[in-house]
C-alpha cells in the first residue's frame, strides 16, 4: 500500500512579505499596491525586511509567506481509504476527505480578529502550508496549529497536523467510485 | 591640511605583526565602542603562520550599522615596519597615521595629505616595565589608553571589559588598568584633539549580539539535534568544531549520569571524517563534519557515495582562499561549483548560503533537517569572513515546538502493517524512498546499502533501465528540494530598475551598503539574495524582470553566474559578473564603483529622482 509523509517546511527567521511586480517602460518595480493597467504583475515571494527585527516563525517548522491565501488542492469525490498515525485510525470515507477541512479553512483567517498570528502558504503546485499561533491572552487561548497538505493527485492527499510540536500524520488514496 | 573630521562613522585599521599581542587589545577597542551603543564591524585579517607575519584588525564604526567593509581607511595605527609603506599608502587623503615615534623616521616616509600623530609608545612602555615580554603586551594597551583619550572612547566601559577579561586572574588586572592610564594620560596631555574621528554613546546596538558565525553554526547545530561530529583540522573551520565540543560539553550531557550524549571524534584526515559521518548518518544519528575547500577535495569520493547511496550528511564548508593551499587565512566564495558537483559521475548537491551569524545557526539546524528529507548530502557554504570574525546580528531564537524532520523512515510497527518497502523505490512523486534504520525490525525492512547501481529494492543491478531509474529519481528528488530550502529575498529599489544584482553569503553586508550608496547618485537597482541551491524559480523571474542583472561573488571564475546559468537555464548574456578574490572581504565602495562604471559604460542616464516614474 503507499503511503505517503508528508514534506516539511523549514523555519525562516525572516518574515516574507508579498509584493507585486510590476514592469513600466522596461523598468521594474517590486511594490505592495496593485499594478498599474497594462503592466505585467506577478506577486514575488520574499522581500528583505526593511530593518532587522524580531524574528517570528510559525510552530513546527511551516514557513509563513504573508502571500496570497493560497487554494487547497482538489480531490476528486469517491471512495477513500484513509490511515494515519496519531489518533487516526485506517478507515474509509465515501464523499471527499478534505471536505471539513475546507471549511475549517476559510474560518482560519477568523483568527486573526481574535489576536492570533495566520499565514498561509503554497510552496508548490497541490502543497498548501497553513498555521495558527494564538497567545495564552488571545481571545481564543493558546492555540498552535500547523497543517501541512500535499496532493499531487486529485486522487491522493497527505495531511500533516502539529499540535503543540506533536505531528499527526494521516494520508487518504482515492480507491475508486462509491 | 584638510582632516577628516567624523562622528561615529569611520575606519580605523591596526597593522601589527602577529603574535605580538596586539589581538587582544585591538579586539578591546571595537568591543568598548560596541558598548557605547555604537555598531562595529571587526575584521581580522592574519596570516597563517604562527609569529611573525603582518596582521592587521580592520573596525568598520559606523551608527548606520553597515556591517561589511566599507574600503578605505581614516585612521592607520601603524605598529609594523614592514608593512608601513602600504599600511601609508591605504589612508585616506585627510584621514590620519597614528605610529610610534620613539624612533624618529624621515619625512620621506610619510604623505603630505595625511595627518601624522606620533606617540613615543615604546619609550614609555620601556620606561614603565622592565620585562621584555610586559614591554611588548602592554605597549599596545597604553596605545589603547591614548586612542581612547583622543577618541572619546569611554576608559570605564574599557576597564569594565579588563575586569571580565581577568576575572578570576585579578593579578593581570591592576598592571593592564595602569598601562591603561598610561595611554589615557599621555594623549591628555600632548595630543588633544590630534585626531577628528570621535565616539560619542548612542543607542543602535539594539538587541543584536555579537558573535563569530562559526559559534553560531555549532550552536544551530547542537539546537539541530547533532549528535556526531567527525573533523580534522582545517582554517578557517576549526572553531568550529571546538565550538560544537563546548556548547555539547555544557548542553549536551546527562544531567543524571554525567555521560556525554554525543560523539566528536578528530580522525586522522578529512577522508576518514566524512566517512564516519556517513556512517553516523546511515545509522540514523544525525552527523557532520567542519571543514574548508581542501577537506571538501578529499572528501569528494564519500561525498558521491552519501549522494548515490542516500544516507544523510551535513557538511559545512567555511570557505578560504583556492586553489590548493591557496591563501588559508583569506576568504573567498570559491567551493560553489565543487560543493554543487561534488564528486564524480552524475551528482548535484543541496547548498545554503548564510549571510551572518544568524543564519549560520538557523542554516546549520536547518541542514540537519534538510539532510534526513532529503536523504542526501547538503553543504553549508559559510566562509572566513562570517566564520572568524565577529559580527554584529539578530538575536538567536529557537522554536522549543519545532519538531526534528527525520524525513521518511519506516518503523518497525509501519512494516509489520504491511506497507510496502523498496528501499530506492518512489512511492508519492517526490522522489525521495523511504529508508529504515539499521536493526528496525527482526524479518522486515533489510537492504544492502551500496554506492553501486541498483534497482529500486535495492538488489545490485545493472539494467539500464534500473540505473536510469534511480538517476531520474535522485534528480526529481533534487528539484523537490527547490520547494524546502530558503527562498531568495528580494530587496526592492526605491524607484523603477532596469537592474538587478545577485549576491550571496558573506557580500550581504557590503552589497546593503553599496545599494544605498548607488541609490543616493540615482542608481536604482533591485537586489535579490540568493540562499539556497537548488535555485528558487523566483530567481528565473527576476533576471527575466531585467535588462541587465549584476552577479556579485567573491571568486575569480563567476562560479553562481556558471551554476545560474548551467542550472536555472538562464541566458549568459542577461548576466554581468563582478568578480573580488584578493582574499579580503569584499567592500561597498569596490561593488559601487564596479556598478557605477558598468551603468555609466552602458550609457544609461541614471534617473533624477525628481522625474522618476
Amino acid at each position: 500500500m503507499k503511503r505517503c509523509f508528508l514534506l516539511f517546511a523549514l523555519v525562516l527567521s525572516q518574515p516574507a512579505l508579498a509584493m507585486n511586480k510590476c514592469i513600466v517602460n522596461g523598468k521594474t518595480v517590486y511594490q505592495e499596491a496593485a499594478c498599474p493597467q497594462g503592466s505585467v504583475q506577478k506577486p514575488i515571494a520574499e522581500r528583505v525586511q526593511p530593518a532587522p527585527g524580531a524574528a517570528t516563525s510559525g510552530p513546527a517548522g511551516v514557513k509563513a509567506t504573508g502571500g496570497p491565501w493560497p487554494k487547497l488542492p482538489e480531490l476528486q469525490p469517491g471512495q477513500w481509504a484513509i490511515e494515519g498515525n496519531g489518533e487516526s485510525r485506517p478507515s474509509s470515507t465515501c464523499g471527499h476527505p478534505l471536505q471539513s477541512l475546507y471549511t475549517e479553512y476559510d474560518q482560519f483567517t477568523k483568527l486573526r480578529e481574535h489576536g492570533c498570528k495566520v499565514d498561509a502558504s503554497s510552496p508548490r503546485q497541490g502543497s498548501v502550508q497553513i498555521w495558527a499561533d494564538c497567545p495564552a491572552d488571545s481571545k481564543v487561548g493558546e492555540v498552535k496549529v500547523a497543517i501541512v497538505v500535499v496532493s499531487p493527485n486529485p486522487q491522493y492527499v497527505s495531511v500533516q497536523y502539529t499540535r503543540k510540536g506533536r505531528p499527526e500524520i494521516w494520508s487518504a488514496k482515492r480507491m475508486g467510485d462509491c | 591640511m584638510k582632516r577628516i573630521e567624523a562622528t561615529n562613522d569611520f575606519v580605523v585599521k591596526f597593522a601589527n605583526v602577529n603574535g605580538s599581542g596586539s589581538a587582544s587589545a585591538n579586539e578591546l577597542f571595537a568591543r568598548a565602542i560596541l558598548r557605547m551603543g555604537i555598531p562595529v564591524s571587526p575584521r581580522n585579517i592574519f596570516p597563517s603562520n604562527i609569529q611573525g607575519l603582518p596582521t592587521w584588525y580592520e573596525v568598520r564604526v559606523t551608527e548606520k550599522g553597515w556591517l561589511g567593509r566599507r574600503g578605505g581607511v581614516d585612521l592607520m595605527v601603524a605598529m609594523n615596519p614592514q608593512t608601513w609603506a602600504q599600511d601609508v599608502k591605504e589612508v585616506e587623503p585627510g584621514g590620519y597615521l597614528f605610529y610610534d615615534n620613539t624612533k624618529v623616521l624621515p619625512p620621506s616616509k610619510f604623505r603630505d595629505d595625511i595627518n601624522v600623530v606620533g606617540m613615543p609608545l615604546t619609550e614609555i612602555s620601556n620606561s614603565t616595565y622592565s620585562v621584555p615580554r610586559e614591554r611588548q603586551l602592554f605597549k599596545n594597551i597604553i596605545c589603547l589608553g591614548a586612542l581612547a583619550g583622543i577618541m572619546d572612547i569611554e576608559p570605564g566601559l574599557i576597564a569594565e571589559l579588563f575586569g571580565e577579561q581577568y576575572k578570576g586572574k585579578e593579578k593581570l588586572l591592576k598592571p593592564n588598568l595602569n598601562a591603561l592610564q598610561l595611554g589615557l594620560n599621555y594623549s591628555k596631555e600632548f595630543l588633544k584633539d590630534a585626531i577628528g574621528l570621535k565616539c560619542k554613546r548612542a543607542y543602535a546596538v539594539g538587541d543584536q549580539i555579537f558573535m563569530e558565525g562559526n559559534a553560531a553554526a555549532a550552536l544551530g547545530l547542537v539546537y539541530g539535534g547533532a549528535t556526531v561530529c567527525a573533523w580534522y583540522p582545517i582554517t578557517p573551520s576549526s572553531s568550529l568544531a571546538e565550538a560544537f565540543t563546548a556548547y555539547c560539553s555544557k548542553l549536551r550531557k546527562d544531567p543524571v549520569s554525567g555521560k556525554n550524549k554525543f560523539a566528536i571524534v578528530q580522525a586522522e584526515d578529512e577522508l576518514a571524517s566524512i566517512g564516519i559521518v556517513t556512517g553516523a548518518g546511515w545509522n540514523g544519528a544525525r552527523a557532520f563534519t567542519a571543514t574548508s575547500g581542501p577537506g571538501i577535495s578529499l572528501m569528494s569520493e564519500f561525498i558521491g557515495l552519501a549522494y548515490f547511496a542516500e544516507i544523510p550528511a551535513t557538511i559545512i564548508d567555511v570557505q578560504r582562499g583556492g586553489p590548493s593551499t591557496g591563501m588559508p587565512t583569506r576568504t573567498q566564495q570559491s567551493d560553489v561549483l565543487a560543493c554543487a558537483y561534488a564528486s564524480h559521475g552524475d551528482t548535484k548537491h543541496i547548498l545554503l548560503f548564510p549571510e551572518d551569524p544568524h543564519e549560520c545557526f538557523t542554516m546549520a539546524a536547518d541542514c540537519l533537517d534538510l539532510a534526513e528529507r532529503l536523504q542526501t548530502p547538503v553543504f553549508l557554504m559559510t566562509d572566513l569572513d562570517i566564520g572568524m570574525n565577529h559580527r554584529l546580528c539578530q538575536p538567536l531564537k529557537w522554536d522549543d515546538s519545532r519538531a526534528y524532520d527525520r524525513g521518511k523512515v519506516m518503523t518497525a510497527e509501519m512494516l509489520d502493517s504491511g506497507l510496502e518497502f523498496a528501499r530506492y523505490k518512489d512511492l508519492d512523486g517526490d522522489g525521495i524512498p523511504f529508508r529504515t534504520y539499521p536493526g528496525t525490525h527482526e524479518t522486515k525492512g533489510a537492504y544492502f546499502t551500496r554506492g553501486t547501481s541498483k534497482n529500486p529494492s535495492a538488489i545490485y543491478s545493472e539494467a539500464g533501465p534500473d540505473y536510469q531509474y534511480n538517476m531520474q529519481r535522485l534528480l526529481k528528488k533534487h528539484d523537490f528540494a527547490k520547494t524546502l530550502v530558503p527562498k531568495p529575498l528580494l530587496t526592492a529599489a526605491k524607484e523603477p530598475a532596469r537592474f538587478g544584482v545577485i549576491y550571496y553569503g558573506s557580500t550581504s553586508p557590503s552589497m546593503s551598503e553599496a545599494l544605498e550608496s548607488l541609490a543616493s547618485s540615482a542608481i536604482f537597482i533591485n537586489a535579490l539574495r540568493v540562499r539556497a541551491f537548488p535555485f528558487a524559480d523566483e530567481i528565473q523571474d527576476f533576471v527575466h524582470s531585467h535588462s541587465k542583472v549584476f552577479v556579485i561573488e567573491q571568486n575569480r571564475d563567476a562560479q553562481l553566474k556558471t551554476l545560474l546559468v548551467n542550472e536555472a537555464g538562464i541566458n549568459p548574456a542577461s548576466l554581468i559578473s563582478i568578480l573580488h578574490y584578493d582574499g579580503t572581504p569584499i567592500t561597498a565602495r569596490f561593488i559601487t564603483k564596479e556598478i557605477s562604471e558598468i551603468v555609466a559604460a552602458l550609457n544609461v542616464r541614471p534617473i533624477k529622482k525628481d522625474k522618476a516614474a
